[in-house]
């Protein structure tokens, strides 16, 4: 800036000399008697421009230095050199002031910040947009650092944690610019994490890590003793189911039953279906917990669907005295497990038959006889309804169960997928239910990439509908 | 700026070797850990996730000789190179080992569960300490780091000799162990395996930083 205002200056006194003097020269050439006076008028110019030129270049150098050293807090700002140079030494220094102000409050927010991250106990990191790390808190040092390694910031992820979960994560969130989580991601020593990738608003990601590794361990207890429980139980219940039904069917083995030994065995032989059911439900969900439960699904006639479902419902809906209709069956194809999708309709049309009508008298077991006496409070003309048709404007079937049963409230709707969730705790018991069937409904239909909801009024019934793809939006292998 | 170019080729080189090593470390937990928790789930990971760790064996392959054929490296950058190509093809082995491990797990789980006088989750453990500092030396290139990778080799060593005179004595006492005893007995070995291409990787860096050639106990520069 110095050397510019410097050139420009030379010109403008060269300027000065040509306009000024050339003009007295030739004046001069004309009037020889006033010869020498031209000259030394000469001189004087000269000499005056080469002072003013000393002047302007030696202020020129003073404020050069104080103007570089504004934003350089480690130097001193110089005095004004002359009075003139006052007011603008003064601005400098006031900039120079602001400057300070803003960096110091910067400072102190990166101080804030870093020890906020520093006290969590989830490893941070945030990266640039090329995937190089920036930063970690004390946490992924730790990490880190109990790997064997070291947090390399400049460099690649990679050169840090080379968990395939993590950069991949990492890698998608810089890539889509969107929120990726990852759970669960296995790291050496047999640590178990959650790893999260965020995008940042100028570029770049960053990265959570939360150790999971003990909530996994217990889910893993629980899901085993579930499941080994279950497992344990079925085997006494067949024997005691299988017992009763010969003793109440086969009057050759108890040809002598009375009225109150026949209650008695009709109350153990209903409590040991439930019983059943229950500990089957549990295994099943605890089947998909695991991962043993695999769903394939392919290309399947929704027609062929449903007549799967009519044929695996037939006995419930026989044993409930309900009645099942099918109604808007589309010439469409899906991408679905037949197994996986009956299990999904099964659960949903006893839900249906159990929780969708209005509960009558109870009937007395000589009415209902042996099979249908476990169903408790079977209404008269039970009636649900499916339906399926295509979604508009997404590749997608749209599969509906209603009933026109009392409805539910509002209020359950959010959590009515949950497992072991009840509407109506009382009602629950008596119909038998085990809590679990729309929580596995739920579960199949989502790793058959559809989506599952409710649709729910008082006093005008339920309907309970799910989404599966159609073959175009299969993924390709 | 054909200078720059070249340096950033070695660093892609570097990251896509350490990307592979991620996969290939998981696949020797999971193994492990399938072995530990009888996990069967987990066998099928660690063979899924073979062919990405060969393809990416191909690729890091072809991205070295590519380096090799067109840039002329002289120097340390030519022993970084080597280096690479001799990790990358240690790495891909370490993948095989715990595909066996996972194929001997499943084979244990169709038979009858015996209590084997071996410690194979603490051979585990060594291994793959040994894994993860030989790459952290490749990082870092880090001689000294490498250098202590050696040593860890001898325990695995002696812990895979344990386990075959244990294992060997317990088949000539109680045969109706053999096939437990004897699938026990690969995975030992093929824990010990892993060990020895981790101390491989540990020579290969030396040779990058020193240009000092380690194998077989012999020092030349």
């Amino acid at each position: 800036m110095g050397s510019w205002l410097r050139k420009n200056l030379y010109f403008a006194l060269l300027w000065r000399i040509l306009v000024g003097v050339l003009p007295a020269v030739a004046a001069a050439m004309l009037l020889p008697a006033r010869w020498m006076a031209v000259v030394a008028g000469l001189l004087i110019a000269l000499w005056t421009a080469a002072s003013a030129r000393r002047l302007v270049t030696r202020i020129l150098e003073q404020i050069e230095p104080a103007a570089s050293s504004v934003a350089d807090l480690e130097r001193q700002l110089p005095e004004a050199p002359v009075r003139q140079l006052e007011p603008l030494m003064r601005a400098l220094l006031s900039s120079r002031r602001q400057v300070e102000q803003q960096l110091e409050a910067s400072a102190e927010t990166r101080r804030k910040l870093e020890a906020l991250l520093d006290s969590m106990q989830d490893a941070v990191t945030s990266v640039d947009r090329a995937g190089r790390i920036v930063w970690a808190n004390v946490s992924m040092q730790r990490l880190v650092a109990q790997l064997s390694g070291s947090v390399r910031p400049g460099y690649s992820l990679v050169q840090t944690i080379r968990s395939p979960q993590v950069l991949e994560c990492v890698k998608e969130a810089l890539e889509h610019r969107s929120y990726v989580e990852v759970r669960p991601a296995p790291m050496p020593m047999g640590r178990t994490y959650a790893v999260s990738a965020a995008p940042m608003p100028e570029g770049g990601a960053v990265v959570v890590m939360q150790d999971i590794t003990q909530v996994e361990q217990v889910e893993r207890t629980q899901r085993e003793f579930v499941a080994n429980v279950s497992h344990e139980l079925r085997t006494p219940l067949t024997s005691i189911s299988g017992y009763v039904e010969t003793l109440l069917e086969d009057g050759r083995a108890a040809p002598s039953l009375t009225p109150l030994v026949r209650e008695f065995l009709e109350a153990i032989y209903k409590s040991a279906r439930r019983m059943s059911r229950l500990t089957d439900d549990l295994l099943a969900m605890a089947r998909v917990d695991s991962g043993e439960q695999k769903v394939r699904p392919q290309p399947v006639a929704v027609a062929a669907v449903l007549r799967e479902v009519r044929s695996a419902v037939a006995g419930l809906t026989r044993e409930r005295r309900g009645v099942l209709e099918m109604v808007e069956i589309p010439d469409l194809t899906v991408i679905a497990d037949m197994d996986a999708i009956v299990q999904v309709f099964s659960n949903l049309i006893e839900n249906a038959f159990n929780y969708g009508v209005s509960p009558g008298p109870a009937q007395t077991a000589d009415a209902a006889g042996v099979d249908a006496s476990f169903a408790g409070q079977a209404p008269q003309d039970a009636r649900v309804v499916v339906s399926a048709q295509a979604e508009p404007g997404r590749e997608e079937v749209r599969f509906c169960v209603q009933d026109f049963g009392p409805g539910i409230a509002s209020e359950h709707l959010d959590r009515l997928f949950e497992r072991f969730y009840r509407v109506d705790k009382t009602r629950s018991r008596e119909s038998g239910g085990t809590g679990l069937g729309l929580a596995i409904a739920k579960h199949l239909v989502e790793a058959q990439r559809g989506r599952i909801w409710v649709e729910s009024e008082l006093g005008r019934g339920s309907r309970f509908c799910f989404t599966l793809p159609c073959p175009s939006q299969m993924p390709a292998e | 700026m054909i200078r720059i170019k070249f340096q950033q080729s070695l660093d892609e080189l570097k990251e896509r070797l350490l990307v592979m090593a991620g996969l290939v470390e998981q696949a020797i937990q999971r193994a492990t850990e399938a072995y530990t928790s009888r996990d069967y789930s987990l066998c099928e990971q660690v063979r899924n996730s073979e062919p990405a760790i060969n393809r990416m064996e191909l690729e890091i392959d072809q991205l070295a000789l590519d380096l090799l054929a067109m840039e002329h490296p002289l120097a340390v950058d030519l022993r970084f190179i080597l280096a690479v190509i001799h990790i990358n093809v240690d790495l891909e082995r370490m993948g095989d080992q715990a595909a066996g491990i996972a194929m001997r797990v499943l084979d244990l789980g169709r038979q009858p569960k015996v209590d084997l006088p071996v410690d194979i989750p603490r051979l585990a453990q060594l291994a793959s300490a040994m894994v993860r500092k030989s790459l952290q030396a490749f990082i870092e290139g880090d001689a000294d780091l490498a250098q202590s990778v050696l040593m860890l080799d001898d325990q695995v060593d002696e812990i895979n000799r344990e386990a075959f005179h244990s294992l060997t004595t317990l088949i000539k006492g109680q045969p109706d162990s053999a096939p437990q005893a004897l699938d026990t007995l690969i995975i030992s070995r093929n824990l010990e395996r892993i060990g020895d291409h981790a101390t491989n990787i540990a020579e290969d860096v030396i040779f990058w930083v020193r240009g000092a050639d380690v194998r077989h106990h012999v020092v030349s520069v």
